[in-house]
């Protein structure tokens, strides 16, 4: 069952690099299996009140997905504070899954892993600032339980 | 309100559960409502108001013992009654604000003839288990706020698997309603996974109450504020399996905690308790508002399409159980449904005991409702105060003559009121027979057993857990349900007091 509700499911394929400035190193951790592909996007804060929706991603990155943790560079970014947000394709189908009522049942991450708040955080608190020096995005992926163990 | 918080209030309730942490991330808000209460404030009332023994934490995560019986117990009554409850409302130094916070406990009362045993379990879900991990509180609840707490994408997040329990097709269930079931091994009664119905159910919220017919076939809702208030339908065969689930809109949502079913329909009652987050209402509790004006609303939805809806305009009222409906021959509905003038049994008696102070609130009624064919709804009665309605499973969704229920003596005793277990025979005019357990005593949830190969409707047994707080000790009352006035035919009484817990469930040996 797929639903384009939630807001990062139309990052697949955008994947524009702008103008030069800096390189931004994200770190997504707690990446739980190898399979499918790993959705990392990176917001302009111009369009900060639909983060983390599709609108308005400047940079983005897939790639396959491995289990533990995956580092990266988006190089060559303009600086500015941009909010980052990553999520775990693993059945491989380019979409993020959600259930039927549009809460995501794959894994998703943000910047900062920010506190308490359910669903999506907002801009600011997923959000780094990249200056004329690299900066980083470091967050962990957080998964639907359905097993104990 | 500006828009960016607007929008991220969007996005929160996007995710389903928005209100519960909602500003979580913004501390500097005003005096909170739901702040957790300190252990030790609710200590000190417990030693004027032995009462509240009802609402302390448990003594342990693992309960077990051999209970001492009395009197006779029927010989032919072997199985087990699960229940399930809010039990751990303390831990690491912080007390839950609302009663429905507490981590769930599971007993199994094993019942074999001649002996009854107890075992209790706190269900280890992986919110408690996050928590014990990190030796702290971590996430809000219901009704209750903590500060500081960890991230929280998803409602099962906060999952305290602490309002009843299902057995159907060989799986035992801890249900909460806010997320998904919890499946638990049968006698360990430890906590296995998340029960996942079928595609794209994953996290969907399942009821507390679902209603399981005679041939087996399970019915059930589950409600949502994401992205928009949603319920949403199961169809459940006897087999397990899910035969069809369906996303319905319902219009203004807040609280929708039990429903009914007849021979062709589900009937769900939504009152006009209405699901508004805005600054300051940290909890889910503080974010929902009572809308009289309103009135409640009944959808009427088809067992064989889902897509087949009308709705019934019912005056405001709030309820949290009904026993049973059923279908004339000529198309009317009929349901009964403990319903309540408003929601201040749940926002301020609920929330204020676990502080140590029993608060006055509008009494739930047993009242009987119709729904005519031609779209007019009626309250055909609006009786005595009345909760935990429960009837021969055999029934469900056909014509009943029994009700059993918990009342309350006339007058306004304070405190807790509902001591009494009430028959009701429907077929004259709702007469009750009932046994008062006297003061000193807060009897549970009645659950009725039919005897095998029932002779007539109440042909068997309640079954009816009690806290004797006077004795400091939990035991379990079984009745001959023929003959309720003549009071309990045995007893079996532990060697420990229990929190009140809210429903149980039969499973025959």
């Amino acid at each position: 069952m797929k639903h384009k509700l939630y807001a990062l499911a139309g990052l697949a394929g955008i994947l524009s690099v702008p103008v030069l400035a800096a390189d931004l190193a994200v770190e997504v951790h707690g990446i739980q299996s190898d399979d499918g592909r790993l959705f990392v996007a990176v917001h302009s804060p111009e369009t900060r009140e639909d983060f983390p929706s599709d609108v308005g991603i400047v940079a983005g990155l897939q790639q396959r997905a491995r289990a533990g943790t995956i580092r990266f560079v988006l190089r060559d970014l303009p600086p500015g504070r941009y909010a980052v947000a990553a999520f775990h394709d693993e059945n491989g189908n380019g979409d993020l899954d959600t259930n039927l009522l549009g809460m995501p049942s794959e894994g998703t991450g943000f910047a900062n892993d920010p506190p308490s708040s359910f669903g999506p955080p907002d801009f600011e608190s997923a959000a780094v600032t990249l200056g004329d020096a690299p900066a980083a995005a470091v967050m962990s992926l957080s998964y639907p339980t359905t097993n104990g163990s | 309100m500006d828009a960016a918080l607007w929008q991220r209030r969007r996005f929160l309730q996007a995710a389903g559960l928005a209100g519960l942490a909602a500003f979580a991330s913004s501390p500097a808000l005003l005096a909170r409502a739901s702040a957790a209460e300190r252990p030790a404030d609710f200590a000190r009332a417990l030693e004027t108001n032995p009462m509240l023994l009802g609402w302390r934490s448990v003594s342990a995560d693992r309960l077990d013992c051999e209970a001492q019986a009395e009197g006779r117990l029927p010989a032919e009554l072997a199985g087990t009654l699960y229940r399930n409850g809010p039990a751990v409302h303390e831990r690491f130094g912080q007390r839950y604000a609302h009663w429905f916070d507490g981590d769930g406990m599971v007993q199994a009362w094993r019942f074999d003839g001649d002996r009854v045993s107890h075992r209790g379990r706190v269900v280890m879900t992986p919110k408690l288990a996050r928590e014990d991990a990190a030796g702290r509180r971590l996430v809000s609840g219901f009704g209750t706020h903590i500060e500081g707490g960890a991230p929280l994408r998803r409602p099962d997040d906060i999952n305290a698997a602490n309002i009843s329990v299902l057995d159907h097709h060989g799986e035992l269930l801890a249900l909460w309603e806010g997320g998904s079931a919890s499946r638990l091994d049968r006698e360990t009664l430890a906590w296995r996974g998340f029960k996942v119905w079928g595609e794209g159910l994953e996290g969907v919220p399942f009821t507390a109450h679902p209603r399981v017919e005679p041939d087996g076939t399970l019915w059930a809702f589950g409600y949502g504020f994401a992205p928009a208030p949603a319920l949403v339908l199961y169809h459940i065969g006897s087999d397990g399996r899910l035969r069809k689930a369906r996303r319905v809109d319902p219009g203004p949502l807040g609280m929708v905690h039990d429903f009914v079913v007849t021979a062709r329909h589900l009937v769900i009652v939504i009152p006009p308790l209405v699901f508004e987050p805005a600054p300051g209402r940290d909890s889910l509790l503080d974010a929902l508002v009572w809308r009289p004006e309103l009135g409640s609303r009944a959808l009427v939805v088809e067992k064989g399409d889902f897509d087949a809806r009308r709705w019934y305009q019912l005056p405001a009222g709030f309820g949290f159980h009904h026993g049973n409906a059923w279908e004339e021959a000529d198309g009317t509905i009929r349901f009964d449904h403990c319903v309540a003038a408003d929601a201040t049994l749940m926002s301020e008696t609920m929330r204020f005991v676990m502080r140590g102070e029993l608060r006055a609130s509008a009494p739930a009624r047993y009242s009987r409702f119709a729904l005519h064919p031609d779209g007019r709804a009626e309250t055909e009665s609006a009786g005595d105060e009345a909760e935990f309605p429960r009837i021969a499973p055999a029934l469900t969704g056909r014509r009943n003559r029994y009700v059993y229920t918990l009342g309350a003596p006339s007058g306004h005793a304070p405190g807790w009121r509902l001591r009494r277990v009430v028959k009701r025979d429907l077929e004259r005019d709702g007469a009750t027979e009932r046994f008062d357990y006297g003061p000193g005593v807060l009897p549970e949830e009645h659950v009725f057993v039919p005897r095998p190969a029932p002779r007539a409707e109440d042909d068997g047994w309640l079954l009816g857990p009690y806290l004797d707080y006077a004795r400091g000790t939990s035991g379990l009352a079984v009745f001959d349900a023929r003959h309720v006035s003549d009071g309990p035919v045995a007893r079996a009484w532990l060697d420990y007091p229990l929190p009140l817990a809210f429903h149980g469930h039969f499973s025959a040996a």
